[in-house]
């Protein structure tokens, strides 16, 4: 059994990105329906979601040098944690803060792999370009 | 009530720490949710994704191509702050060129979540539920790990 951490920053190059000297971003675009009402609220919401989960499936290597492991079936469960708090400023403006816990147990036919992965994602301000398009850029994700 | 709402997304991914599986990659990311009532919700996305710096662990470095397609349901009780949920999500990656690897993985998950805010309608049209975040374990982790 072997116990991985792995850790990803989300590739970008925003101008909020780079004053934080971090090659990170993504860009979302949300196409809602909102209305100016709905827009100018503001406030915090949030939430905390835990999961259980099970994964299966198969694995086909035709090419390469070891082309002997061909087609084995996977099976794995796991388990998370995601938290993810929004806070508007009102009228559509606010900021965003994401943190996932992923827990991963993985069963091959020749070895047990448990695997663990953290996220935090940060989110800029968002920007309002009409009246039913809303674009939230840039979203930063930081490795735990 | 507006009980349709379609989203989109840009991203990508460099992976800082680990090793034998996706070094980076980039992706599209398309999405629908549609409100059955304020309390319940059905969320269909799809993904396309590609890696052009893909440690297949046998076979070194190698281009790969990513599809995700997810599907969850969440009903949250009466008007309170408790919800559950049930998905799917499979993914198909390719490795394209040298290894010519293929994993196709299928995730089944249920689980619960609370809210503070507001009604599922409301977080998800300007709160803190409006973008889920693409689940990167299939293309970073599988092509190092199953063999």
């Amino acid at each position: 059994m072997s116990l991985q951490l792995r850790t990803v920053l989300i590739a970008g190059g925003s101008a909020l990105a780079l004053a934080m000297a971090a090659p990170a971003s993504a860009t979302d675009l949300l196409i809602s329906p909102q209305s100016e009402a709905e827009r100018a609220l503001g406030g915090t919401t949030g939430n905390l979601a835990v999961w259980f989960q099970g994964v299966f499936g198969s694995y086909d290597r035709e090419g390469g040098v070891d082309e002997s492991d061909n087609e084995f079936d996977n099976l794995a469960a796991g388990f998370g944690a995601h938290s993810r708090v929004h806070h508007d400023y009102g009228g559509g403006q606010g900021f965003q803060l994401e943190a996932i816990g992923d827990f991963h147990l993985s069963m091959a036919s020749d070895e047990t792999t448990t695997m663990m992965m953290t996220l935090v994602r940060l989110g800029a301000p968002s920007v309002v370009t009409g009246s039913h398009v809303t674009i939230r850029a840039p979203t930063v994700f930081l490795p735990v | 009530m507006a009980n349709r709402m379609w989203f989109g997304q840009l991203g990508g991914a460099v992976v800082v720490d680990g090793e034998d599986a996706l070094g980076s990659l980039v992706y599209g990311r398309v999405g629908h949710k549609h409100f059955i009532s304020p309390d319940s919700s059905l969320e269909l996305t799809g993904l396309l994704g590609y890696a052009p710096d893909y440690d297949t662990d046998c076979c070194g470095d190698d281009t790969a191509l990513w599809l995700q397609f997810t599907a969850e349901y969440e009903h949250q009780w009466g008007h309170g702050p408790y919800s559950w949920f049930v998905g799917y999500q499979g993914d198909y990656v390719d490795a394209r060129e040298d290894t010519d690897e293929t994993v196709f993985v299928s995730t089944v998950k249920g689980g619960l979540r609370m809210t503070f805010g507001g009604n599922l309608y409301e977080e998800t049209h300007y709160g803190s539920q409006t973008f889920g975040f693409a689940n990167m374990r299939a293309p970073m982790s599988y092509a190092g790990e199953l063999n």
